[in-house]
This record gives C-alpha cells, structure tokens and sequence, in this order.
C-alpha cells in the first residue's frame, strides 16, 4: 500500500478524532463514541499495515511510533472511563489524538525500516510501549493543567483528573525509563549514560515526581500544575525536541 | 514530615534545574561535553549525594506502614540505584580492544593495547586480566536483503534527483522498479553480492542505488578461566554480552574487510545493587499509584 494512501487513511482519522471531541462538547455522546471507534480503527489499520510491512512490532521510525501513540489515547481513555468514571476528559483524549494523527502526515512514512541488531531485545517492545501509553495519559493531564489556570469553576474535577492521569501514567513512565536503563546496559554497556534523550527523559520523570509530591504539601500544592506544564514542555523534548536539533546521540534512530 | 517533603521537593528541583541547562547546552550545541567535565560530574555527585541523604531521612521520618509499601520499595530504591552508581564510579573499569580473528583463539593479547578508561584513574589505567584469556575465533555479518532507492540523473547540472524509493525484492525475487523495469535476484548477484548500483536505461541517467542494514553480527570466541582450569566457547552478540570472572564483556563493532571485532570489557562491582534497585523503583512506583485509597478533589492527603 503506498504512503500517500497511508496518509490519507490517517488524515481520515484526525478527522474522526475531531469530530469525536466536537460532538462531545456538543452533547451528541453516540455520534462522539462512533467517530472515535472509526478513527481508531482507521489508526489501527496503519499501524497494523506498519506491522505487516516491518513483520515485527512497528516501533522502529518515529513516523511509526507516533501512529501507536494515537492508539494509545483512546485506550488510556478506556482504562479512565472504567477505573474513574471520568468521561469528560474523553474530548481531551480525542483532540491529542488528532494533533498526533496530523504530526504523521509531516513525517518521513518510508514503508520499510529494517530491524538494527541494537534494537533486537526482548526490552525493545516495552520500553516503547510503556513510555507511549505515560506520553498519552501525560499529554492530556498538561492539556488540563492548562485549562485549569482558566477554567475557575470546574477546577475541583480539573484537579481529580489531573492527578488520577498522572498517577496512571507515572509508573509507567518510571519503567519506560528503568527498563531502558537495563537494557542500555546491556547493548551500550552503562546503564546511564547522559544521553540528550536519557537527559530530557530523567527532566520528564522529575517534573512529574515533583508534581505528586507538591500535591503532599499544604504550602507548595500552589506551584503543582506549573510542574505539569513543565513536564509537557520536558516531555517534547525528550520525545522530539532532541531529534529535531539533531541531537539524537545514542538514540539517533528513535 | 512536612519540612523533610519540603527540602526533598527543593533538592529535586535544584537536581532537575541543574540537569535541564546542561540538557539544554547538549541540544543546542552537541559538541558540548559537559557531563565529561570533572566540575559537572563532581557537582552531580554532591548533589546526587544529598538526594541520597534526603531520601534516607524521608525512609526513617514516616513510620512504617504495609499500606506504604509502594513508598519504601520505591525509595530504597532509589538509594540502591545510586550506590550501586557510585560504586561503578569508583571501583569500575572500562577497557576497550579490538581482536582480530584467530581460529586457535589466541589473539587475547589484543586487549591490552586497547584503550583504557577508569572513570577515577583515567586512561593510564591497566587492567588485571590474569584470570581468563579471551580470543575471537570466527565472526559473520548476515545482511537484510538490500533496498534500492532511484534516481535520475540530470547532465546539466549533474544532480541526482531521487524519484523512487524503498523498492525491496519480492515474494518471487524481483524487484520491480515500475516503468523502469524489473531485475530478478539471480541477474543482479554477482559472487553472491548485490552490486551497489544498476543502470535502469540505456544512458545511465536513471539508476538504482543499493542501501544495506545488518541484520545480525556475532562473534564465537574461546574462553580460557584460568580460575576454573576451564576452556569453552561462546558466541558474543550485540544485547548478550558474555560474564567471565566478574567481567562483562560486549561485541561493539567489526571490521568486515579486517575480518575482526572491537569489544568493550567492563567490570562492575555495583551492577547487581543497581540492577536491583532499578526493579525495586520499578515495582514501588505500580504499587505506590495502584494500590491506593482514591483521592477526593482537592485533598492534599
């Protein structure tokens, strides 16, 4: 299947993602839940022609991780709406999904990337799918805190799902990380090795680390939700920032 | 309680303040190589050490309770992993060699005119390796099936525009480069390699360029313990480094046309207490944000 197919498939599923948060705020909950099944069975079958392509887990380009990630929100969406029966934050779920969706289609979509011996470990797979599924639930807990600074009458709610997203998405952050430092101890010999990425990554982990424990404390909850946005601004950059300004190091080919 | 929360929020500021200008001077200038800069590693170390410190007194300030299991298997840790570092740091040795390959394994002499590198004793360091000799006996390169990629070439301005990529070979051994034509495996091989270039049209202004990844290299190599009186062999791969007498040792790199391997041997006193503390940060950060009361809005426990 060529890429421009590809790209329209995806282009499609923005769309769907969209139109998914749009019907939600408009209160049409069916036609939400509808245009969000679509798009993501349209990103499955991306990522599932990405798989087929690679004939291993599609991990490997950060076109192909990217459309995972779009994946990603709507089952972090499932695991809140069960768990915390926080369905209004759904919207926020489908519109990072969309901004996701639409970042593919700027992104090199070659078919076809062979399997380097480096990222042959049986760490590979969920190293990458522990950080997308933190990357995800954080996305959306730093849109919230956003919205919290102007949002005055909602805040307790705003508040309860911020912490609840990070308290899903911190441990597995902490293995995406962990799990990376032993594997890179075993191809890359140390297990830390100030790396740009590992850098931004650790600034990433602390942010958030520090977020839960200013919400411990009377006098620093105030300063909470700058550490959430801080953590988004840390998080692009240990996911794309440091690709962007080139300066990939050992993780050149993520 | 609350001022120990206090100073371990600030500590982890300052640690997260300091990593992020250095992880920022990294991005924007690569070449930059402050984390080799002793001030900076020193720096990271005092600080490091008082995040230690801070985490030990929050381990003896809360009182023990099973519901805060998370918390203490977290923590602890922590500290584990950063002992276990900092044992790497001052008791660890690095060395790296490259050994040519010997059928009789007994090229091991190799290593020592490697480079060496203790992150204290710098690279005059020499290693002990008087108890196992190591040699690499044979080495092979398994390749993917190349890709080509096409390009058309203009005279004038002899640029190369590509027109085509990712064409890989098919089910039946073809690779169809569309209305350039198509080339079966068996007419393109010559002594059993893909040529790295192949003429599309009779002026050689459209053609196809070969991209090769490795798919799998290793090495087999004959172990001599002097410590046990044993001799065997093993095959060295990239992600499966070999453990002999406490050294670990790692196939980093080859040399296809040399027909040889750069190996990196590594001794690490602390591995086990870090490795430990990696999955004991790893299990009590699941259960300190699994296994908890669910929080009403606004509580700030």
């Amino acid at each position: 299947m060529s890429i421009q197919i590809m790209k329209v498939i995806l282009g499609c599923a923005a769309a769907g993602y969209l139109l998914s948060a749009v019907f939600f705020w408009c209160k049409k909950r069916i036609p939400s839940y509808i245009a969000n099944g679509i798009a993501w069975v349209l990103n499955a079958f991306v990522v599932g022609v990405n798989w087929v392509n690679n004939g291993y887990v599609p991990f490997v380009s950060m076109y192909q991780v990217l459309t995972f990630l779009g994946l990603c929100f709507t089952l972090a969406n499932i695991y809140m709406l069960a768990v915390h029966k926080d369905n209004w934050i759904s919207p926020y779920f489908n519109l990072c999904s969309c901004v996701v969706m639409i970042g593919c289609l700027f992104m090199n979509a070659t078919m076809i990337w062979h399997f380097v011996p480096a990222l042959q470990s049986v760490w590979f797979v969920p190293h990458v799918f522990s950080y997308m599924l933190s990357y995800s639930l954080c996305a959306v807990a730093s849109v919230l805190s956003i919205v919290w600074f102007f949002n005055k009458r909602n805040r307790e709610n705003l508040d309860r799902g911020i912490y609840n997203l990070v308290m899903v998405a911190f441990p597995f952050m902490t293995a995406g990380m962990f799990m990376g430092a032993i594997w890179a101890n075993e191809v890359w010999t140390e297990f830390w090795s100030w790396d740009p990425k590992e850098n931004w990554a650790l600034i990433t982990w602390m942010l958030y680390a520090i977020y839960l424990h200013c919400r411990r404390h009377k006098s620093l909850k105030k300063f909470q939700y700058v550490f959430t946005i801080l953590g988004i601004v840390a998080l692009f950059m240990a996911f794309q920032g440091v690709n962007l300004f080139g300066a990939g190091g050992e993780h050149s080919y993520s | 309680m609350k001022l120990t929360m206090k100073i371990s929020v600030i500590v982890m500021t300052v640690i997260t303040l300091v990593v992020a200008v250095l992880g920022t001077r990294q991005v924007l200038w690569p070449k930059s190589t402050d984390f080799e800069n002793s001030i900076v590693v020193w720096g990271l170390i005092v600080l490091l050490g008082v995040f230690v410190i801070v985490q030990a007194v929050c381990l003896f300030v809360y009182p023990f309770q099973i519901k805060k299991i998370g918390f203490y298997l977290l923590h602890i840790g922590l500290i584990a992993m950063l002992v276990g570092s900092m044992i790497y740091f001052l008791t660890g040795i690095k060395i790296q060699g490259y050994i040519p390959v010997d059928p009789q394994g007994s090229t091991a002499q190799a290593v020592y005119q490697g480079d060496k590198k203790n992150l204290l004793k710098g690279d005059n360091y020499t290693a002990n390796f008087s108890s196992f000799r190591f040699g690499l006996t044979d080495f092979s390169v398994e390749h993917y099936e190349p890709l080509y990629d096409v390009y058309k070439l203009d005279p004038s301005t002899k640029k190369q525009e590509r027109i085509k990529t990712d064409v890989e070979i098919n089910s039946e051994g073809v690779y169809d480069f569309g209305e350039y034509g198509k080339k079966s495996k068996d007419d393109l091989l010559v002594n059993g390699e893909y040529p790295e270039q192949i003429k599309l049209n009779d002026d050689g202004t459209i053609v196809a360029s070969r991209r090769t990844t490795v798919k799998h290299y290793k090495g087999d190599v004959r172990i001599v313990n002097y410590e046990t009186n044993k001799n065997y062999d093993e095959t060295i791969e990239v992600n499966h480094p070999v453990r002999v007498n406490g050294w670990k040792i790692y196939l980093m790199n080859y040399d296809e046309q040399d027909h040889g391997a750069t190996f990196i041997f590594k001794y690490d006193p602390g591995e086990y207490i870090m490795l430990a503390g990696l999955c004991m940060v790893m299990i009590g950060a699941f259960v300190a944000c699994f296994v908890r009361p669910r929080q009403k809005a606004g509580d700030a426990q």
